[in-house]
């Protein structure tokens, strides 16, 4: 598994969602005006893409006290933290 | 030998549902794809948790091709009709050069990945005795890690017949995909609940005696450790 803060090798195994998957999604555009490019923009690709992981990962933080160092953040890798951080009684 | 081609143009290697006129028997026969079994009415009214789990198979595109009988011939444990198929004490009706014979479905899987088809046969036709569906009721539950076209971490089936009066659980049967080399039966919950009052000390009873019943392995798709945490909740 990936170390900390590293996406690692997951692709082989890890499915991406498709649209049985997705939950209600809204994108909402905040303008303004960019200093250092050239035309005041800035761009749209990565903002949403490299944001995301972080976000989440830090929203299971606040909510259990548990900060986890890897991704996927799906069932398997919560199953062991939180067995570890004592979450869980199995 | 026989003439494979005439046997598959015969009625005996079918797509077609119906009940059996002498005893009511559901019979499905092999080449019936996924989601006419879902969609047919006979399934619908006696064995309904069927549809509904052989419509958790990858896409619907897969759904329209794939067959019930290779869902079953192809031996493993994932498969999404397997588990309610042994939870209905299903038999599989297979032809070859000796003639027709049936088995019941948990003898016909024999390992991981083989069943008990010899030499030259075919399955023709999963059966469903009429004792074994009527005044049951069922639930299919498929745990992965996507809503579509994906296999099962877990697969549980189970039903119930209740009593007359509602009160009891007359027959309880309950079967799991992936918790073993095959789908699996839980003998022991199945006698802990059975005749038991329906309340919630006889379901927690239940799941407290599922965990002996199953034997799940550690694999890249999950934690065996992960698996029984999931058969428990």
């Amino acid at each position: 598994m990936a170390g900390p803060g590293r996406a690692g090798q997951i692709h082989e195994t890890y499915k991406l969602s498709t649209a049985m998957d997705h939950p209600h999604l809204e994108g909402q555009f905040v303008e303004n005006y960019e200093l250092t490019s050239a035309f005041g923009t800035k761009a749209l690709g990565e903002p949403p893409v490299c944001s995301v992981a972080p976000a989440i990962r830090n929203a299971v933080l606040q909510a259990t006290g548990i900060g986890i160092g890897q991704v996927p953040l799906n069932p398997h890798t919560l199953f062991e933290e939180f067995k570890k951080g004592g979450l869980l009684d199995v | 030998m026989y003439d494979i081609k005439a046997l598959y143009e015969a009625e005996s290697v079918s797509h077609a549902i119906r009940l059996l006129e002498e005893d009511g028997t559901l019979r499905i026969g092999s080449i019936t794809s996924f989601s006419h079994v879902t969609k047919h009415p006979l399934v619908q009214r006696h064995m309904r948790v069927l549809g509904e789990a052989v419509d958790k198979v990858g896409g619907p595109q897969i759904r329209n091709i794939g067959t019930i009988g290779g869902n079953t011939c192809n031996g493993v444990t994932s498969a999404d009709s397997a588990s309610t198929l042994f939870a209905y004490d299903a038999l599989v009706e297979l032809a070859g050069p000796d003639g027709v014979r049936t088995v019941p479905i948990h003898e016909f899987y024999l390992k991981a990945g083989c069943v008990d088809l010899r030499l030259g046969e075919i399955e023709t036709a999963v059966l469903i005795p009429k004792a074994s569906y009527e005044g049951y009721a069922g639930h299919y539950i498929k745990y992965a890690m996507r809503n579509a076209m994906d296999i099962a971490t877990l697969g549980c089936s189970v039903n119930v017949k209740l009593s007359d009066d509602k009160e009891y659980l007359e027959d309880v049967r309950i079967a799991y995909g992936v918790a073993g080399p095959v789908p699996l039966r839980c003998p022991a919950a199945e006698r802990a609940a059975r005749g038991k009052k329906a309340a919630d000390e006889t379901y927690r009873r239940f799941a407290e005696e599922v965990l002996k019943d199953i034997h799940p392995r550690d694999s890249w798709r999950a934690s065996k450790a992960f698996r029984v945490s999931s058969t428990n909740s």
